[in-house]
């Protein structure tokens, strides 16, 4: 395994509004490769400004957030979603799916914006083939991919293909947000299943921001927002 | 190329609101070609319709007047002149050749125009082409008429076929000339003139209908005078609606049309058809700016309808930006999606437009042949046409570039955070 941390975070601090508001501090965060992560603390505790920062979306306005041995800051717009649409796979919430492509389309659709990872998708075969097999191992009836349009499946079903999508072309990290808010207790639990056996079959980073802490015993390591900001962080 | 994959599905899955922007641009897009057809169309009739005439002489009067009663049978002619006057003008030493015309009467509606073997040898259409028969020949006998090519299809006339003449120029007469019926002579190939739509026969004919009338009134019974009896009698008319001159040499067209204008013996007006023509073109120029100032705001309404429309999905679409953004789409691409939308619906719109003037065109050019009389030129678009279509696309997609910047700025500051 390459030594070089999946997320290091230093001296990061960023502000959505720098008049006022909410600042996120962050003195030093470190994800190693293949470690799986649960990111809790309440509604408002920046979780989701963080992943916007590991994701590229944001700069922060100091410090640095290397993704892979790669300083974000060091990279354009387009590089960071560039860099983005190779390495990370997103989950939201919910809603994570474009209403007007099909399911297999949907799965396809990042490897029109990643060269690399279309190469590394299709090795092992077609895509479609690909994203047929990702599909089923999530659980997905076959006969729904091509027919079914996306707005017939249950949030479950949504959350898997969003989860397929995150992970074609065997994406190094998985970022997710309040991936399993949206489904009903048993659902949670085997998603997240899901989730963890393909991590961990694939070797991917996770890290998945929740607030709430009961999924924690299945993640190797629980971080706190509270723990990890900046002692100043909130009175700016 | 996903990019565009993306647009086409999006716009499919918005296919209503599509439908209806696509029709008000393929509506807007119809009636500036349409315009242009009829624009061009109708210049091309005009300038098609006289050549070789160098002046025609009328009683003193509007130039245009004279124009539009000689050449497009329109209008009534008020004043006549007489036929002294034209053997005075015939007689002049710079004419090469003098077709008198006298206008006056009519069968359903068409002109009938009363003149001599000079008109089919001299009078041009086009570029340059005389008059030719589709069958039989010139009027030879007193009551022979020769009828232009819409005639005879649509009235169903064949050679040989006695008609009866109407006096004046309503489509309805109430004063048959039946006592004295005329012979289809001849028949003239199509012109696309309004030659097509005129009966032909001689200045004497003319003259031997109206020889019992008293004032434009009818002849009361006792006086009147059969068909036969007239062959025997003198048929010079002594009155005429006007005369077409052809010149030995086109400079001295000037000189003898200020002489004829200046004319002390009858008041009389000369006018150059190529000029008179492009008076009238000017003339009606000004309409067809108006209409295509109309046409324009209608496109500009058009594409500000379109624009509204992408605006108004950007607020829905935030969510599917985030998700974009989030598979590695950046912002550029994001305002790249809409402009490619509203290159698409313009695109799309104009060749709508475009297939809906052809129909329409095809559809109804045979009937504005017959009550205009105005031949659409049908094909390609011409060159204005193609500006235009090609403007309009550019337009489309510059506009597209309203509600793209706002995108661009809205994934920006959205992020990958869903609102």
């Amino acid at each position: 395994m390459d030594a070089q941390p999946a997320i290091l975070i230093q001296h990061a601090s960023f502000a959505w509004n720098k008049q006022a508001g909410y600042r996120l501090a962050i003195d030093a965060l470190t994800i190693q490769q293949g470690e799986r992560v649960l990111l809790t603390g309440r509604s408002g505790s920046g979780k989701s400004t963080l992943l916007s920062l590991i994701c590229g979306a944001n700069l922060p306005q100091s410090g640095q957030v290397e993704i892979l041995g790669q300083n974000l800051s060091q990279l354009s717009i387009s590089e960071r979603d560039h860099f983005r649409a190779e390495h990370i796979g997103v989950v939201f919430q919910m809603f994570n799916l474009i209403p007007y492509m099909s399911i297999v389309d949907n799965v396809l659709l990042p490897l029109s914006f990643a060269h690399e990872r279309k190469k590394r998708a299709s090795q092992s075969g077609s895509l479609q083939a690909k994203a047929e097999h990702l599909l089923i191992s999530m659980g997905l009836e076959p006969s729904a991919f091509h027919t079914q349009s996306v707005a017939e499946l249950s949030v479950g079903q949504q959350q898997r293909v969003a989860l397929a999508r995150a992970l074609i072309g065997a994406q190094q990290i998985i970022i997710a947000d309040e991936p399993t808010s949206a489904l009903d207790p048993d659902r949670q639990e085997q998603f997240l299943d899901l989730m963890m056996t393909q991590a961990k079959a694939e070797g991917t980073t996770l890290l998945i921001a929740s607030h709430d802490r009961h999924l924690s015993s299945r993640f190797d390591r629980v971080l706190d927002m509270s723990e990890i900001t900046s002692a100043n962080a909130e009175d700016a | 190329m996903i990019i565009l994959r993306l647009a086409y599905q999006s716009l499919l899955s918005r296919w209503l609101t599509c439908l209806l922007t696509l029709a008000s641009i393929a509506i807007s897009v119809a009636l500036l070609l349409g315009i242009e057809t009829i624009r061009s169309s109708t210049r091309d009739h005009l300038t098609r319709t006289i050549s070789g005439t160098d002046l025609i002489i009328g009683p003193r009067g509007n130039g245009l007047t004279l124009l539009l009663s000689t050449v497009f049978q329109l209008g009534n002619p008020e004043n006549s002149l007489s036929w002294q006057t034209y053997q005075d003008i015939a007689g002049q030493p710079e004419i090469d050749w003098s077709v008198p015309l006298t206008f006056g009467d009519s069968h359903h509606g068409f002109r009938v125009l009363g003149t001599t073997h000079a008109f089919f040898e001299h009078y041009r259409y086009g570029e340059n082409q005389p008059l030719t028969f589709a069958q039989g020949q010139a009027f030879n006998d007193l009551f022979d008429v020769v009828i232009g090519a819409d005639i005879a299809s649509r009235l169903q006339y064949k050679l040989g076929q006695n008609i009866v003449l109407s006096h004046g120029l309503g489509e309805i007469s109430f004063m048959p000339h039946s006592d004295k019926p005329f012979k289809v002579a001849g028949i003239l190939r199509k012109t696309q003139t309004p030659i097509d739509r005129t009966l032909l026969i001689s200045l004497n004919g003319l003259e031997a209908m109206h020889i019992d009338w008293q004032a434009g009134a009818a002849p009361r019974p006792d006086q009147r005078v059969s068909a036969e009896a007239t062959r025997a009698m003198d048929l010079t008319p002594d009155k005429l609606s006007a005369i077409f001159i052809g010149l030995k040499t086109k400079i001295q067209s000037l000189s003898l049309q200020r002489r004829i204008n200046d004319n002390q013996a009858e008041p009389l007006t000369a006018i150059m058809p190529g000029l008179a023509l492009q008076d009238l073109w000017s003339l009606m120029g000004n309409a067809e700016s108006g209409f295509q100032l109309i046409a324009g705001m209608a496109i500009i309404a058009a594409l500000l309808g379109m624009v509204a429309m992408i605006f108004a999905s950007l607020n829905e679409r935030r969510r599917e930006m985030a998700i974009l953004r989030s598979i590695g789409a950046g912002p550029a691409q994001i305002a790249a999606l809409l402009v490619v939308e509203a290159s698409f619906i313009s695109l799309l719109g104009s060749l709508l437009g475009l297939g809906l003037i052809t129909g329409a065109t095809l559809l109804f050019n045979s009937w504005i042949e017959n009550v205009y009389g105005l031949t659409l030129i049908i094909g390609w678009p011409n060159a204005t046409q193609s500006v235009e279509l090609i403007m309009i696309i550019l337009a489309g997609s510059l506009a597209g570039l309203v509600p793209a910047m706002r995108a661009y700025h809205l994934s920006l500051s959205d992020g990958l955070m869903i609102r």
